[in-house]
């Protein structure tokens, strides 16, 4: 996918030959301009911008304060600055609050370019995935412990993502006008994507507090509403509890996914079981029961849900037992 | 026994315990458990089934149950659903050691204790 540089300049003359001059690099980026910083702030708000490259001294906002806004907002953006004013001050300035490059004016546009194509190639320095189906992959990163920035392009329906990741967990994630939480659940939905891993994470700290496993299947059941029609609700049960007639095939498919999860199958000899379970819970006033993890001698341990297929879930040794427990709440809710 | 009882009870969300004989009475109660006493007389509550399992976490609409079978009886912990639970395990693990050695282990509850967490 073509990439996107902004170049800001309040010199009309400059950022047109500017655009004219890189205009043969067309196959791997395209140039948009802006007069100052406001307006591209403006732009940044409407297109998806993969570089920006601006000057320092303009009117309304000046380089830096574009510099400090993309920081903030789109830390996944590299920002070079140019300047006719130079100083050892400016250039030190500008590296210290975030810029990838400093240019002093006048420069060969072949050298900017060069620059330019020097960091979008770094974009991608651990590698590009094409097809990738996008859980899936994630999953790899939070296992292998990885510090990357993940760019996500879904090239058919033209969207664009990024998410943030340190040591495997998620701080946060970006997707148009949607931050943190509300992106990751977007960007997870997504499927056959192109994914471009930059090394290394612009962030120390996030937005995101929940854990990867649970806003994935956050996604996944926003998607699946998304595409379902609603579940009509049934008669209440037998308990006095009211139970939502979603497919029970749906609910297993999820808890399959889990982290953790061995096998599931049905298996009638827990239901004694479960029958005494279920009256030592109401006994006790803690209401229907939801699951149980038993574990038993030899060392097995599974995950029983009271449901009409006597569904078992067993699981593995190494099994995050208290992610999954959350997460089955969340999927019984 | 008390003391263990209430090491327990201190950790956060944690609402209340119970150990339950292997006949199904009551033995001993502390904090809130909704059910005032258990019995098979009384509620027709048979726990035999459970005495194959080595603990059981179990989920209810209103509570989470930590279950640890044991020569004893059966020791019941009644929590919210995000409480740390590993603490209550260990915790647990400390108590029923010393309710199998027929005596107290206050040193061995008091590594486990988190105080005001």
């Amino acid at each position: 996918m073509v990439k996107t540089v902004l170049i800001v300049d309040d010199n009309q003359e400059a950022l047109l030959s500017l655009k004219e001059g890189m205009a043969k690099y067309g196959e791997v980026f395209e140039v948009l301009i802006a007069g100052d910083g406001e307006a591209a702030v403006a732009k940044l708000a409407r297109h998806p911008v993969d570089l920006v490259v601006t000057d320092l001294k303009m009117p309304r906002m000046d380089g830096f304060g574009l510099l400090a806004h993309v920081r903030e907002n789109f830390p996944e953006i590299p920002v070079i600055i140019m300047s006719g004013f130079s100083t050892p001050e400016t250039q030190v300035l500008a590296r210290k609050r975030g810029a990838a490059g400093y240019l002093d004016k006048p420069f060969k546009i072949k050298y900017l370019s060069k620059v330019i194509l020097t960091l979008l190639k770094k974009q991608s320095d651990g590698g590009t995935l094409r097809g990738v189906t996008t859980s899936m992959f994630l999953q790899l990163v939070e296992m292998e412990q990885k510090t990357c920035t993940l760019r996500l392009v879904d090239a058919e329906r033209r969207r664009r993502g990024v998410l943030f990741f340190a040591r495997g967990r998620l701080l946060d994630a970006r997707c148009g006008e949607l931050r943190a939480e509300e992106a990751a659940y977007e960007l997870f939905s997504w499927e056959q994507v192109a994914v471009s891993i930059q090394e290394g994470c612009p962030l120390k700290t996030g937005p995101i507090r929940k854990d990867l496993q649970s806003i994935l299947l956050e996604a996944m059941q926003r998607k699946d509403e998304a595409g379902t029609p609603q579940p009509a609700r049934t008669a209440p049960a037998d308990d006095g509890g009211e139970r939502t007639a979603r497919p029970q095939r749906v609910l297993l498919d999820r808890v399959k996914r889990l982290r953790g999860v061995k096998d599931v199958y049905s298996d009638e000899s827990w239901q004694p079981l479960l029958a005494d379970l279920s009256d030592l819970g109401r006994t006790l006033g803690a209401g229907r029961l939801a699951f149980a993890c038993a574990r038993r001698k030899p060392a097995s341990t599974v995950v029983l849900l009271p449901d009409e297929d006597h569904t078992v879930v067993s699981l593995e040794a190494k099994c995050p037992r208290e992610q999954l427990f959350q997460q089955l709440l969340r999927l019984k809710a | 026994m008390e003391s263990a009882f209430n090491d327990i009870l201190d950790i956060e969300g944690v609402r209340g315990a119970l150990l339950i004989s292997p006949a199904g009475e009551t033995v001993y109660r502390a904090g809130s458990t909704a059910a005032a006493d258990i019995g098979p007389t009384r509620n027709g509550l048979d726990l035999e089934g459970l005495a194959d399992l080595t603990e059981a976490d179990l989920f209810y609409e209103n509570a989470r149950l930590y279950l640890r079978p044991g020569p004893w009886g059966y020791l019941v912990v009644v929590m919210d659903h995000d409480a740390p639970a590993a603490m209550v395990r260990l915790n647990c693990d400390a108590l029923t050691a010393a309710l199998q050695k027929g005596g107290k282990s206050r040193r061995k509850t008091r590594l486990f204790f988190r105080r005001g967490c």
